[in-house]
């Protein structure tokens, strides 16, 4: 391309209508015609989202096309600006903006080659439990922990009973003040259970209570009964303490990862996990390529047209593939066929809601389960003839309805038998055959269907895709119930499993009470015979230093949390980063970001108060870097600078400028020939404002 | 003197329209039959406070967003919403062959018509004004029929459950027992408060338990006694004491001023002004005529009317500044009724700039119609919410006067801009004008060395347009850049990136992408007027997708604005 063609405005107003486009077309997707009923529908389609895109908005800015584009125009800018605009005073507006764009653009190049944007959660406390002589246990403080702590005489089992994070101090010198107070309620090993609070600052004032039949309150502080001798513990070699968190790692945004760790033959697997990053994963389309791994649903056959084969690395030499993405699923346990008895089980659904399946599995030889609908619908499995004419009686008393199948039946497959009672009272049976997925009106709105028969089950877990209609909107933003189908080795010895996606691939079970989301890790045993778990979550990071939650305050209007954001003004949360003498403090609120080791760290999310919690018991920061952003501010300030000097001071130069030379053009005059000042009309040629500037 | 005339007729007709305005809007405060209900003075309650999720509100703000609830914009039996709080809670069998529940969505209404006459529990006539009002006897949502559809929406996530919730939050809030627990009238006790505690308010409900005292247990049994007998009279007694207690009994020095909460209910009883849209539309007409005909005292007459309209709009703001305490641009409402006052504002600038020159009119006109149709939004369009309430806490900072201001102003301008360019096409499209352009764009007009350059040059309306509209496209292109870039800043420090390709932040860029088009095309069409006008008609299409489709129907980082 030559130099002219590159310094051509029409290039650059070309480029700039092709990233409109692109631009639109990404962040708001595109309308299309669609055949419906009585005529055309326009249909709103995210192309990013399109199974040949697969992109997230992040994604669809960051494509070769669009970054080609960007260059194209900086390009075009550059040589347009050193070609064809001069550099003087008249000119300094459009090389100021000109220049802003370019230098914002080397920013932005800067920037987001380097952005990392991600999220991490910090836990107030943690609770320390330990018997002298003992290994101890340590757990997060949050209600329905538990640990078991072994002693000579057995098991301790020590619970999170309850937290308040404002238990306020009602005596002694701190009386008005309000603290983190932990309840934990103890089962020592044959003896009564008892609770003890823990104050988070105050250890002076930890004591146990015990239940005392009669008394009110039941809950008596130990030190207040005489049995005790004035003792504040009920057992003084069980230590109980509030210790920090910290929290080391970070989740990184629209990431996916495997991660892994050794199964200890004798113990839980537990600690770090292995990470095994995966790039290019599908998050918007369905892909499977085993019929056999799903249930039958809507979107199954969608979900099969399209195939996946995503490397994951490997474990210790055992490769890892993905070649399977649901994005909204859940794993279900179903009869299937393929087991060695004869329990043939029919699965009906019976409903008055198209949207809500509620399917039951009804089993021939199993009286109590033969039946559903209050006894008025049935399955019966006949061997031959004379069993089907026992059926057709229909007795009075047994199911209204009832579905038949078996040899007896013959090619029919499965028939249908209902007891009609005429006008007149007498009783008769309507026989017909029935296909698999008919429907059949049960009066009411009530419609039932046989989805499925099963001879020989066996019980599977497989996925289930849910239908777009019952699908939560937030919990598919997130992406909170899509899973992979990850495979394990190669050929023969492969083990093919669905992993569900964790939002944080938590170190163990005791952070599934956090309540952000699943905690599952799935077993395998790989080919040589070890076993490890396995769990599909994000990609994380190291944080530079470790972050302890020193204090969490919500600030709200007047009234209190009433439950709405409406009535919160603010959340702070009082950080510690490092420790020791490098220790930093900070506390981070919205609007107000703290940086740290190059990372800035801000308010991202809370603990709000939910059933069976009163809340705060950690907080969610959005972490993140941000190299390259004084750059882009200097391109932008360029850029305002030079569009108010195009705008607004060349004007007043060229103002300035015709006026001298008028004034001028008249002295001359008036000292050559001495004769009056020239009309307007005979006024010389001056610069002549042009069009905007740029 | 002759000359102020005009001028002066144009205010005195827009304060007339605003009197008049004000008074038939103050008539319909009031019930509009002779009963229980017209005899009812509820006066008393314009001084009284409710507590609503971390504000002190005016009952009678409280009140009508409730029965927004309950009702959208319909009346429940004519009654004002005040009185219909209050008569919905204490009478609640004197509504019960009444249609109060609200339906909001169109489609939804239709399946329910359908469902309900398979059902057959309620008549055609019924049927036929819920289909128009989408207001509904709870009776016709039991019949069996209607109940599995409302089943079926509830289930279905993606296109029914919020049409089901809208409806359910109409059928649940009118239970007395609901009216009552929200009426959140009795301030905390003054232990809490001076110990810089905070507790909610208390409710009815706790009136009538005796948590709040005697005193006022025995003046709301009063109150509740007397209104279910339909006692007139005696409720009004009754309610003054009741009113009276509630400010004096409990916790005086917890209870808001009482001037604020008078204003706060007669903000809301007057419209919240937005009907000065019709003083916008007189402005237009006379502006309109103004520069077709250059009738001098249309002129006049017209910019009376703007000046009148945008003083009242300056009211309007005002009193919802103060009322609220914050400046108003933290929601849809206040961001469209904000924007438009701020491009008035510069128009009234541009005006007297452009006393002398031939653009005179032009910007008042723009700026009228721009608020006219703004103002008529805020008044009839539902989805822009009038009620006060607290911001987030992610808006409490100062950016969001800076950039959220200085984005609006651009947007209004950008919606200016566009009028004119819209008159320019028309003028080229029906008047059969030639391809006309100002040779001297935007500011370079008002600094004065164009019109020097220009002297002896004759100006038609053509170009006078196209002038003006570059006048305006070069303010609101300047504005809408440094609004994105000080929200780039802003969102650096609130969310930790300066842009994340929010579908807000996109279009945002879109829109000043056109403009840059705009301006590079200008350098280069030949019909550099026509192309300005299209281009700047283009612009604001995008500024209006952003601003609405952008807010309502694709969500973002960027829904609350």
């Amino acid at each position: 391309m030559s130099l002219g063609a590159l310094s051509s405005v029409w290039l650059g107003i070309t480029t700039l209508t092709v990233l409109f486009i692109y631009m639109a077309v990404g962040s708001a997707g595109v309308l299309v015609p669609r055949r419906a009923e009585g005529g055309l529908a326009m249909e709103h389609l995210m192309v990013r989202q399109l199974p040949a895109f697969e992109l997230t908005e992040y994604e669809w800015f960051h494509t070769n096309t669009f970054i080609g584009l960007c260059a194209l125009l900086c390009v075009n800018l550059t040589v347009t600006t050193l070609r064809r605009i001069p550099f003087n005073l008249l000119k300094l507006g459009p090389w100021m903006i000109h220049s802003g764009v370019i230098v914002l653009a080397l920013g932005s190049v800067v920037y987001f080659s380097q952005k990392v944007e991600g999220d991490t959660y910090i836990l107030k406390r943690s609770v320390s439990v330990g018997l002298e002589g003992s290994a101890g246990s340590t757990f997060p403080a949050l209600p329905g922990n538990t640990a078991i702590i072994e002693s000579a005489s057995g098991p301790y089992r020590v619970t999170v009973s309850s937290i308040d994070p404002e238990w306020p101090i009602l005596s002694g010198d701190d009386q008005g003040k309000t603290a983190y107070a932990v309840t934990l309620r103890i089962e020592p090993p044959g003896g009564e259970a008892f609770f003890r609070q823990m104050l988070d600052g105050f250890p002076q004032y930890t004591e146990d209570l015990v239940f005392v039949p009669g008394m009110n309150p039941p809950m008596q502080r130990v030190k207040k009964l005489e049995e005790y001798g004035g003792a504040a513990l009920v057992d003084e070699s069980l230590s109980a303490e509030l210790a920090l968190m910290p929290q080391r790692t970070f989740a990184i945004k629209d990431t996916a990862a495997l991660h892994w760790r050794a199964v200890p033959t004798d113990a839980p697997a537990h600690g770090a996990w292995n990470q095994l990053p995966i790039d290019r994963l599908p998050r918007y389309n369905d892909y499977a390529s085993d019929a056999a791994s799903l249930w039958p649903a809507s979107g199954v056959n969608d979900a099969l047209g399209r195939t996946l084969s995503v490397d994951a690395g490997s474990i210790d030499g055992v490769p890892i593939r993905i070649e399977g993405y649901l994005e909204y699923a859940a794993l279900e346990s179903r009869m299937a066929d393929g087991g060695e008895v004869l329990d043939p089980t029919l699965t009906v659904d019976i409903t008055d809601d198209p949207a809500r399946s509620r399917e039951r599995p009804l089993r021939a030889f199993h009286e109590d389960e033969s039946t559903t609908a209050a006894g008025l619908v049935g399955f019966s499995w006949v061997e031959d003839e004379f069993a089907l004419e026992q059926v057709r009686a229909m007795p009075e008393g047994g199911p209204r309805v009832r579905f038949v199948a078996g040899p007896g039946v013959g090619d029919a497959g499965l028939v249908l038998m209902s007891r009609i009672e005429s006008e007149d009272g007498a009783m008769s049976v309507v026989e017909r055959s029935l296909a698999m997925g008919e429907p059949v009106a049960l009066g009411g709105n009530f419609v039932m269907t046989a989805t499925s028969l099963v001879e020989r089950p066996v019980v599977q877990e497989r996925a289930l895709i849910i239908p777009p209609r019952r699908r939560d909107r937030d919990v598919e933003r997130q992406r909170l119930l899509s899973m992979v189908r990850a495979v394990v080795g190669t050929g023969a010895d492969a083990t093919r499993v669905w992993l569900a996606y964790h939002q944080y691939p938590f170190p163990s079970g005791d952070e599934a009470a956090l309540g952000l989301g699943l905690y599952q890790p799935t077993r395998l045993t790989l080919p040589d015979g070890r076993d490890v778990e396995v769990m599909f979550s994000r990609q994380t990071r190291e944080l530079p230093d470790p972050v302890v939650l020193n204090d969490f305050e919500l600030t709200t209007h007047v009234g209190g949390f009433t439950g709405s954001v409406a009535s919160i003004r603010d959340w702070t949360s009082h950080v510690v980063f490092g420790a020791g003498d490098e220790a930093a403090s900070a506390s981070i609120a919205t609007n107000r970001p703290a940086e740290h080791g190059g990372l800035w760290f801000f308010q991202a999310y809370w603990d709000a108060p939910r059933e069976g919690s009163a809340g705060l018991n950690y907080t969610g920061l959005g972490v993140t870097n941000r190299e390259g952003v004084y750059t882009m501010l200097a391109g932008s300030c360029l850029t305002v600078l030079g569009l108010i000097y195009a705008f607004y001071v060349k004007p007043m130069i060229i103002r300035r400028r015709t006026a001298a030379a008028l004034a001028a053009h008249e002295a001359k005059r008036s000292e050559s020939t001495g004769e009056a000042p020239p009309t307007q009309a005979a006024a010389p040629e001056v610069e002549q404002p042009e069009e905007v500037p740029a | 003197m002759k000359r102020v005339v005009p001028y002066a007729i144009g205010v005195l007709v827009a304060f007339g329209l605003a009197v008049l305005i004000s008074s038939m809007l103050a008539r319909s405060s009031k019930p509009i039959d002779d009963g229980f209900a017209a005899q009812l003075d509820l006066s008393p309650l314009d001084r009284a406070a409710v507590y609503a999720d971390g504000r002190l509100k005016s009952y009678d703000s409280f009140a009508r967003d409730a029965l927004s609830t309950i009702a959208g914009r319909n009346r429940i039996a004519a009654l004002p919403p005040d009185v219909a709080y209050l008569d919905l809670m204490l009478r609640p069998q004197a509504h019960a062959a009444e249609p109060t529940v609200f339906v909001k969505k169109k489609v939804v209404r239709s399946q329910i018509v359908q469902a309900a006459e398979r059902d057959g529990l309620a008549s055609r006539e019924e049927l036929d004004v819920f289909l128009e009002t989408g207001m509904i006897r709870d009776e016709v949502l039991i019949g069996p029929e209607t109940a599995t559809l409302l089943r079926r929406l509830s289930s279905d996530l993606l296109r029914g459950s919020k049409a089901f919730n809208q409806i359910m939050a109409s059928v649940q809030l009118q239970q007395p027992g609901a009216l009552g627990s929200r009426l959140r009238l009795v301030p905390p006790p003054p232990r809490v408060t001076e110990a810089g505690g905070k507790m909610p308010w208390g409710s009815v409900a706790d009136i009538e338990a005796g948590l709040a005292g005697e005193p006022l247990r025995r003046a709301w049994a009063e109150l509740s006694a007397t209104w279910r007998v339909e006692d007139a009279e005696g409720a009004n007694a009754a309610l003054a004491g009741f009113v009276e207690l509630l400010r004096t009994e409990v916790n005086p020095g917890a209870y808001p001023s009482p001037t604020r909460l008078a204003f706060e209910s007669w903000y809301f009883k007057l419209a919240h002004l937005t009907w000065v849209w019709l003083v916008y539309l007189f402005a237009v007409a006379l502006l309109l005529m103004a520069v077709a005909y250059k009738w001098e005292g249309a002129r006049g007459v017209g910019l009376g009317l703007f000046w009148g309209g945008f003083a009242l709009h300056t009211l309007a703001l005002a009193w919802r500044w103060w009322v609220s305490g914050r400046w108003p641009n933290s929601n849809m409402f206040e961001a469209v009724t904000t924007s438009v006052w701020l491009a008035a504002a510069v128009a009234i600038v541009l005006e007297f700039v452009s006393r002398r020159g031939p653009m005179r009119n032009l910007f008042a006109l723009g700026a009228s119609a721009a608020c006219m149709c703004a103002m008529m939004a805020a008044h009839y369009i539902p989805e822009l919410d009038p009620g006060i309430k607290n911001m987030m806490p992610i808006l409490h900072d100062l950016w969001l006067y800076i950039h959220t201001n200085v984005i609006i102003a651009s947007y209004a301008l950008i919606a200016m801009a566009a009028a004119l360019s819209g008159l320019y096409i028309v003028r080229r499209a029906f008047m059969g004008s030639r391809a006309d352009y100002a040779r001297a764009g935007g500011a370079m007009l008002f600094t004065g060395g164009a019109s020097v350059a220009a002297q002896g040059r004759s100006t038609n309306l053509g170009q006078v347009l196209d002038g003006a509209t570059m006048v305006l496209i070069e303010l609101s292109f300047l504005l809408l850049w440094a609004g994105i870039v000080m929200g780039a800043i802003w969102a650096d420090h609130s969310w930790g990136r300066p842009w994340g390709w929010d579908p807000k932040e996109v279009f945002a860029l879109n829109t000043f992408i056109v403009y840059i088009v705009l301006i590079h095309v200008r350098l280069k069409a030949r019909d550099k007027g026509l192309w300005t006008a299209v281009l700047s008609i283009v612009g604001a299409g995008v500024m209006l997708f952003n601003w609405i489709v952008i807010n309502f129907v694709i969500s973002g980082l960027h829904s609350y604005a």
